[in-house]
């Protein structure tokens, strides 16, 4: 584990108050969540109690109720886990400290703006919950400015951080209204929330370049991975308006569901489900590399994560687009000569697929790793050209300078020899 | 730094392409230009002919499911990868088609799903009306030219991306690609209690319960009402009061949003005894019985 750079300490007597307040967010937000639940699961069951896409798949309107809310469980749960677990080891680290406090109040977003957005029972529940839904919005865009020593950088960003908390708190007073603002409004809202969380990326970046040290680089690779995550943050206030509209839209006349068929609206009502599932679960990449910025980044080659995720990533795009395309043009082929839809298209597709896979993947890591990881590039076909040296090679005289060429391209000593036993 | 840019230049156009297939084929669908021939229809906006129009269109053809009750226009889906799908305004207020479509117009929309331009219309119930007499389209266009005015500004509709894929699996949601342009002059089988004309009055019913009467195959879709369906044990007097009260003979309730019985149970006594026939005289279909839909 290695500390923060630069970070001041705080001082232990101070440390037992840092426990109530922690420990008084954490219970707050998780009290809230779970008060909430019985009144939102009523909500959501009656919500998809005539939903036809559910019962096109047989699924029960109080299993998919429950399944929504488990997975806003799970959600604040890993949040407040490695909350929890980052306030236990880093509790003398003012930044660890803020992340912390920061995952605790933004896993609680998304749930309790979802929870209460029908109202909340008492008064003093609502300035509860609006207390820590502001805490989220605060501090999830203001860690963006000063991670990972705590100092504001660059340092306008201390004025923007001031900016952002006027405009949070106006936003959270105004947020009621929100559906019913002008649709300029709701966009210019949303485009300021935007414009703070560039400013915390390019800040993120800006220090990346001028400021970090080599250990503070490092953790910023994991922060700018949690970022794709926290940008996502913020909006997660916005999100339940936009999608409490269509939880209360009217039902299509079964006149035009029938005429349109079952299956587009299932496929809609999936995409649309899917969608906000992967927003909800990709927020945890959040909590996540922040932690380990923190915590374990040696542990783990960030690398190796961004490179897999850019070859299989790029991979399956591509696989995607290729299939795609392939069924579309194989069965207007079909059609245009028999008349009718052939299963053989899917089929010749799925097999073309099969078949592309390993290659395709094969060349997509070797362009990646020409174009974003030149040295182990190079180091691997260094290697590979020994390899072949090695098999035809018998002259010791040769092998001997062969090898020492191999360490110097691959590793770049400042000076090598070999020793051989006679 | 050449090959990277064609490295993401080529992936972007593998990514997109599905798309600009999609895109494209559809798009060839809605600049399709169809050619109709010349029709010329009774309108003459007589009191029985508007009273006829308004039978059809707010009684057995359901156009007020998807247009409104006062046929103004609503919005039956709104969706970002879907697109925006509204029943038009019929009505010639602000908003609404009627003021600029002719006799000639609306006949091309009832019956060859074309608007006034020529350009095919999506998801609209053409491919059903399409056999409609000359004299009962007449009567319909009667019954709009004299709409009272509703001023209500709709989306267009707009199809999106996914929605292209459908269509190109279903070319029946683009009616005009299906439909037989070139029919001549229609006419309805005469009126009266026969079979005949129940089959003629029920060309929208199989939008529901499937092109054999024997049930559709969604959620909500209708019963199987051939003589081998859910109407086995009914007789003619409980088809009616079935359709006029929205209780059936095993004891529940038709369910208004799935089956528009309030809607229907307009019908006269003998429309719906010519329907009872027809379904009579359908080739029996044997299907699971339905306890309550």
């Amino acid at each position: 584990m290695v500390p923060l750079e630069a970070a001041p300490r705080i001082p232990a007597r101070f440390h037992g108050l840092v426990q109530v307040l922690w420990w008084a967010l954490a219970l707050t937000a998780f009290g809230l969540i779970t008060g909430g639940i019985p009144t939102r699961y009523l909500e959501v069951q009656a919500h998809f109690q005539n939903e036809r896409s559910l019962q096109e798949l047989n699924i029960a309107p109080g299993s998919a109720a429950l399944f929504f809310l488990l997975s806003n469980l799970a959600v604040v749960s890993a949040h407040n886990l490695l909350a929890w677990f980052l306030f236990r080891r880093r509790q003398d680290d003012p930044v660890a400290l803020f992340v912390s406090f920061t995952l605790v109040s933004n896993g609680a977003i998304l749930p309790l703006s979802l929870f209460y957005a029908g109202g909340a029972p008492f008064p003093w529940v609502r300035l509860l919950v609006d207390a820590v839904i502001y805490t989220g919005l605060v501090s999830s865009v203001v860690l963006l400015f000063i991670f990972p020593d705590g100092r504001f950088v660059p340092r306008w960003t201390r004025f923007l951080s001031v900016l952002w908390v006027v405009f949070a708190l106006a936003f959270l007073v105004s947020a009621p209204g929100f559906p019913t603002w002008p649709r300029a409004l709701q966009a210019g809202g949303i485009l300021v929330m935007l414009a703070w969380v560039a400013n915390g990326v390019y800040a993120q970046v800006f220090r990346y370049n001028h400021v970090s040290s080599s250990v503070q680089r490092q953790q910023a690779k994991w922060a700018l991975a949690g970022l794709v995550a926290a940008v996502l943050g913020p909006f997660q206030y916005v999100l339940p308006f936009v999608i409490l509209p269509s939880l209360a839209g009217g039902e299509v006349p079964n006149i035009f569901y029938q005429r349109v068929g079952a299956s587009f609206f299932t496929y809609s009502f999936l995409i649309d489900q899917s969608g906000e599932m992967l927003f909800r679960f990709a927020t945890i990449i959040f909590p996540l590399s922040f932690s380990i910025a923190i915590l374990r980044y040696r542990l783990w080659d960030i690398d190796i994560l961004i490179n897999r995720t850019l070859v299989y990533g790029t991979l399956s795009a591509l696989l995607a687009g290729i299939y795609f395309a392939s069924v579309l043009l194989l069965e207007n082929v079909f059609r245009s000569i028999s008349g009718q839809q052939s299963p053989l298209a899917i089929v010749i597709s799925t097999l073309a697929i099969a078949a592309l896979f390993v290659p395709l993947r094969s060349r997509v890591q070797t362009f990646i790793d020409r174009r974003f990881y030149r040295d182990k590039y190079d180091a691997q076909q260094t290697l590979a050209q020994f390899a072949g040296i090695v098999r035809d090679e018998v002259d010791v005289n040769v092998l001997s300078r062969a090898i020492l060429k191999v360490v110097e391209e691959t590793m770049h000593p400042r000076a090598s020899s070999l020793w051989l036993r006679k | 730094m050449r090959k990277k840019w064609f490295f993401g230049l080529g992936l972007l156009a593998i990514l997109a392409l599905p798309f600009a297939l999609a895109y494209f084929l559809v798009e060839g669908s809605l600049n399709r230009t169809y050619t109709l021939p010349e029709e010329s229809l009774p309108v003459d906006g007589s009191p029985g002919q508007v009273a006829r129009g308004e039978h059809l269109v707010t009684a057995l053809l359901g156009c007020t499911d998807c247009h409104g009750p006062d046929l103004g226009g609503k919005m039956l889906y709104d969706d970002a990868l879907f697109g925006q799908i509204a029943g038009s305004n019929l009505t010639g207020g602000s908003g609404g088609v009627g003021a600029a479509y002719s006799d000639l117009d609306w006949e091309r929309a009832i019956r060859h799903g074309l608007d006034y331009q020529g350009d095919p219309l999506i998801f609209v119930m053409a491919s059903y009306y399409a056999r409609l007499s000359d004299d009962d389209v007449a009567a319909m266009i009667a019954y709009l030219n004299q709409l009272p005015l509703v001023d209500r500004q709709l989306p267009a509709t707009t199809i999106g991306p996914l929605t292209r894929f459908f269509i190109l699996t279903d070319p029946a949601l683009l009616p005009a690609q299906v439909i037989d342009h070139d029919h001549g002059p229609l006419e309805a089988p005469p009126p009266g209690v026969t079979a005949e004309y129940g089959a003629y009055l029920t060309t929208a019913c199989t939008i529901c319960h499937g092109p054999d009467f024997s049930g559709g195959l969604f959620v909500g879709s209708g019963l199987n009402l051939t003589p081998g369906g859910d109407l086995g044990g009914w007789t003619e007097a409980d088809f009616l009061a079935a359709l006029r009260t929205g209780q059936v003979p095993e004891g529940w309730e038709l369910d208004e949003e799935k089956m528009p019985w309030k809607r229907i149970r307009q019908l006269s006594d003998d429309e719906l005894r010519a329907i009872w026939l027809h379904l009579q005289s359908l080739p029996a279909v044997q299907t699971t019985p339905v306890e309550k839909p």
